[in-house]
């Protein structure tokens, strides 16, 4: 972390940079970034996991996935209708 | 005794019922002593002036609560401590707060916080910093130390806060109360403005166990408002079901013996645990690894979150605005003026995190290693009740500690936020004091939903010590 990371931090967080607060700043970035650092290490099957997720998603077979999950759920045609399933209620039918 | 600072709700409610104390008085006396005594205590930002609460048949009707500044509450104020809406007021009720005035309750007012959520002292804050009712050179905790110092000042008979990380247990656990964090999703969080929403829970803090009980039950259940609440039902009853802890078994961390704790702290968690067992529970002791080295996975994780949540704050839609030629330079500036330093601290940081280039390195890696301490603890509870642990590594410390090192004050929460990654939760009642005769504490921590069970277990503990009698507590000082 250095005065022009800084800078550019200010601007996507969407702050003033201030030259005055800057030097107390980035001390406790730096005091921060090193706690953030100290995450513990991920085991490799949950790395791969994750990864191969990442991947998926970075190359857009996520998108097809969802897709097919999408048409898996949708209502089923049969002759041009949509047939409703079993669980949801026709409606109509007398109140007897 | 002093009856409006030391009776339980329940207690109050007794003896109203066999005309011994009239609930009304001791409410009067409460909203005059609260005003006189707030100067120097700080819980509160704002009083809300609420009419009387009728006396229908509810154990909270009549109740007055204090309610964190960060739920809304129609037409009072929600500025969340912060600057950036220190005139902005609520437009509707939250989903707490319907369920506790359909319940019978009004507020008291509306008490102090960190500002948006983001600390551990209640010192960073746009308003004036909360001082402990045990020492007023002390903290009182943070982020709900406002709401904590009510409960313990008999400023409230009850309060709500918000627990992020550890907001409620730290400051039940400075101010010698009860704080409850629940499940993730069991109370509705419409109407608490966001943090990281994905540690989010709105907490209670109460005098004792049977009151936050009675509070919970009331809040507890899905919300056609809140997507992400549970519907899962609520247990009703008493808590004094049970007379001893045989059956329990008991999950202790042999990790606990390494952590940097204070003396004091180690010495009361070691006796709390003989008690626990000389009452019936077995010691179970657990490896519980990289669960409690957390901290570094919360700071990424709800840095990252509350750079985004905290996005909305551009002038346009809520608070203040500085208005200047474009769109850009207001966004900049009415944000550097209306958050505070350790907001923009984290803002800063949630935005490295997120960044191109370091978002895999961190963001990502903070949440895979997130599931692994959901998937460690489901392994632990398949094994033990709950989880025994400290609530912090030392009792209230003065005021102003942290200021020239605020990154070691994210190290307060080692202990609490475990269990806010695996949005389980955590029970945090007082069991002793320490040798500057402040407060300790015991965090018990269940599975899922399991609410009810951490309650009724810790129950038992908490009527052998009988806490509440302690001469030094502030509910024992005349007004």
């Amino acid at each position: 972390m250095d005065r022009q990371r800084l800078k550019e931090l200010h601007r996507l967080a969407g702050l003033k940079y201030d030259q005055g607060e800057a030097e107390t700043l980035l001390k406790d970035l730096v005091a921060l970034e090193k706690l953030a650092a100290g995450l513990p290490p991920v085991s490799d099957s949950m790395a791969n996991t994750a990864k191969t997720l990442l991947k998926n998603i970075s190359s857009g077979q996520r998108l097809e996935m969802d897709r097919t999950i999408e048409e898996a759920n949708a209502p089923q045609k049969t002759d041009g209708f949509y047939e409703i399933p079993p669980t949801v209620s026709k409606g109509g039918g007398d109140s007897s | 005794m002093n009856l409006m600072r030391n009776l339980a709700m329940h207690e109050a409610r007794k003896l109203h019922a066999d005309g011994a104390v009239d609930i009304y008085s001791l409410n009067e006396e409460m909203a005059t002593v609260a005003r006189k005594e707030n100067p120097a205590i700080q819980a509160y930002t704002h009083f809300l002036n609420e009419e009387p609460p009728a006396e229908i048949d509810h154990p909270l009707a009549m109740f007055y609560g204090a309610i964190k500044a960060n739920i809304a509450v129609s037409g009072g104020p929600l500025h969340c401590g912060s600057r950036m809406l220190r005139h902005y007021r609520s437009p509707f009720d939250s989903t707490v707060v319907t369920r506790l005035r359909s319940a019978g309750c009004r507020f008291m007012g509306v008490s102090a916080m960190d500002e948006f959520g983001m600390g551990s002292t209640c010192e960073y804050t746009h308003f004036g910093q909360v001082v402990n009712p045990w020492d007023n050179a002390c903290t009182a905790g943070g982020s709900s130390g406002g709401s904590a110092a009510a409960v313990a000042a008999g400023h409230a008979w009850f309060a709500l806060g918000s627990d992020t990380g550890g907001s409620v247990r730290l400051p039940a656990h400075f101010c010698g109360v009860v704080g409850l964090k629940p499940t993730w999703g069991r109370i509705s969080r419409h109407g608490l403005v966001a943090f990281a929403s994905s540690l989010d829970t709105i907490g209670i803090l109460g005098r004792d166990l049977q009151d936050v009980h009675q509070v919970f039950q009331t809040l507890a259940g899905g919300d056609p408002l809140d997507g992400t609440s549970l519907l899962q039902s609520v247990d009703g009853g008493s808590l004094d079901q049970l007379e001893n802890l045989r059956g329990l078994k008991l999950g202790v961390p042999e990790e606990i013996k390494d952590m940097d704790l204070d003396d004091d702290v180690r010495q009361r968690y070691k006796e709390d645990i003989q008690r626990l067992v000389s009452l019936g529970a077995e010691m179970v002791p657990l490896e519980l690894g990289s669960i409690l080295d957390a901290v570094s996975i919360y700071t990424v994780l709800s840095c990252a979150e509350a750079a985004s949540n905290l996005h909305r704050y551009d002038g346009s839609l809520f608070g203040s605005r500085v208005s200047e030629n474009s769109y850009g330079e207001t966004l900049a500036a009415t944000r550097s003026e209306g958050f505070g330093s350790e907001v923009k601290r984290r803002l800063l940081l949630g935005a490295h995190v997120l960044s191109s280039g370091f978002h895999e390195q961190y963001y990502l890696r903070a949440a895979r290693a997130r599931q692994e301490i959901v998937s460690k603890f489901r392994t632990v509870f398949s094994g033990v009740n709950l989880v025994a642990m400290p609530t912090a590594p030392g009792s209230a410390f003065a005021l102003g500690s942290f200021q020239d090192d605020p990154a070691a004050m994210h190290l307060m929460d080692v202990l609490t936020v475990p269990a806010s990654l695996a949005g389980i939760p955590a029970l945090t009642f007082p069991t002793g004091l320490d040798r500057r005769r402040l407060p300790l504490s015991l965090q018990l921590i269940g599975p899922g939903c399991s609410e009810k069970s951490l309650m009724q277990w810790a129950r038992v503990l908490e009527k052998d010590l009988d806490f509440r009698s302690s001469k030094e507590a502030p509910w024992q000082r005349l007004p």
